[in-house]
């Protein structure tokens, strides 16, 4: 069997935050005791790693699925310029109500990309966002099933 | 679009002996298989494990649900078993080759996953850098979408 002449290509960004845990729907003790020192008023930081996956038929001409240039502006407008060197919980709007964990980054990320890299003869496949070298979160497109 | 599928990856590392040899077999046949990892004295390696939950965030807490006792998981069911032991002591009945030890830990880790609450996706098992070794949760057809 031939190839599909569907590509998936992976670009990474990175951007360095601080964050800090906690939650308004929790108790000071519930706080304390699931998000532990992670619950610290003035916060932690980490170098988050980001690898996004988009799929689509590489164009005869150029050979690519998506230009990286364009690609990578994207990922400078709308993950790095609002995330890089910023304290999550003050300064993104969204996580003043969502708390910055490495899955509800994953989920804001595969949000504001969808709309930029989710259309016509391209498809985001997957968000992933590494938290550190032990821990990290994959929000994969609905259809993408266990896939991606 | 219908909502995306959310995953948690926990990556745990640890250090443990084993020898990869078939009981039945005799010592030629063993080597004659298993090469230098038949050795009698056996050799270890720096185990890293990836262990892949799925499901959908808790809005109070921010984490995938169940999360917060992962840790806890891993470390009785993962790292007291296997940490600075002998794997071929550790797994009863089968060549403890990378194939069978992500099956085995799977095998552990569903079960306590499910009962702390977390659905397991998959355990992937790297035994060295080069060589990486998967065992996935079947999923259910019916449940498919």
């Amino acid at each position: 069997m031939p190839a599909s002449d569907r590509v998936r290509l992976t670009r990474q960004a990175r951007f360095s935050a601080a964050h800090r845990y906690h939650s308004e729907a929790l108790s000071v003790e519930e706080n304390e005791r699931i998000f532990g020192k992670c619950h610290r008023p003035h916060g932690h930081g980490h170098d988050y790693r980001v690898e996004v996956t988009v799929e689509g038929a590489a164009d005869p001409v150029t050979g690519m699925v998506i230009n990286l240039a364009d690609l990578d502006r994207v990922l400078r407008e709308r993950v790095i310029e609002p995330l890089d060197h910023r304290f999550l919980n003050h300064d993104v709007e969204h996580f003043a109500t969502h708390v910055p964990t490495c899955e509800n980054i994953a989920l804001y990320l595969f949000e504001v990309l969808a709309p930029a890299l989710d259309g016509p003869g391209l498809d985001l496949i997957r968000v992933r966002v590494h938290e550190g070298d032990g821990l990290y979160a994959d929000v994969v497109a609905a259809d993408e099933g266990g896939t991606a | 679009m219908s909502t995306p599928h959310l995953r948690l990856t926990r990556i745990v590392r640890f250090e443990a002996a084993h020898r990869l040899v078939v009981e039945g077999w005799d010592d030629d046949r063993n080597r004659r298989v298993y090469g230098k990892c038949a050795r009698e004295g056996g050799h270890g390696h720096n185990y890293e494990v990836e262990v892949t939950i799925e499901g959908a965030v808790d809005p109070r807490t921010g984490f995938l649900c169940g999360r917060e006792r992962l840790d806890e998981v891993l470390e009785t069911e993962l790292t007291a078993r296997c940490d600075h032991r002998d794997l071929n002591r550790v797994v009863d009945d089968r060549v403890t080759t990378g194939e069978n030890l992500a099956l085995v830990f799977h095998s552990w880790l569903e079960p306590a996953l499910a009962a702390a609450g977390m659905r397991l996706q998959r355990v992937r098992v790297h035994e060295t850098p080069r060589n990486g070794f998967e065992a996935r949760t079947e999923v259910d057809p019916s449940c498919k979408s």
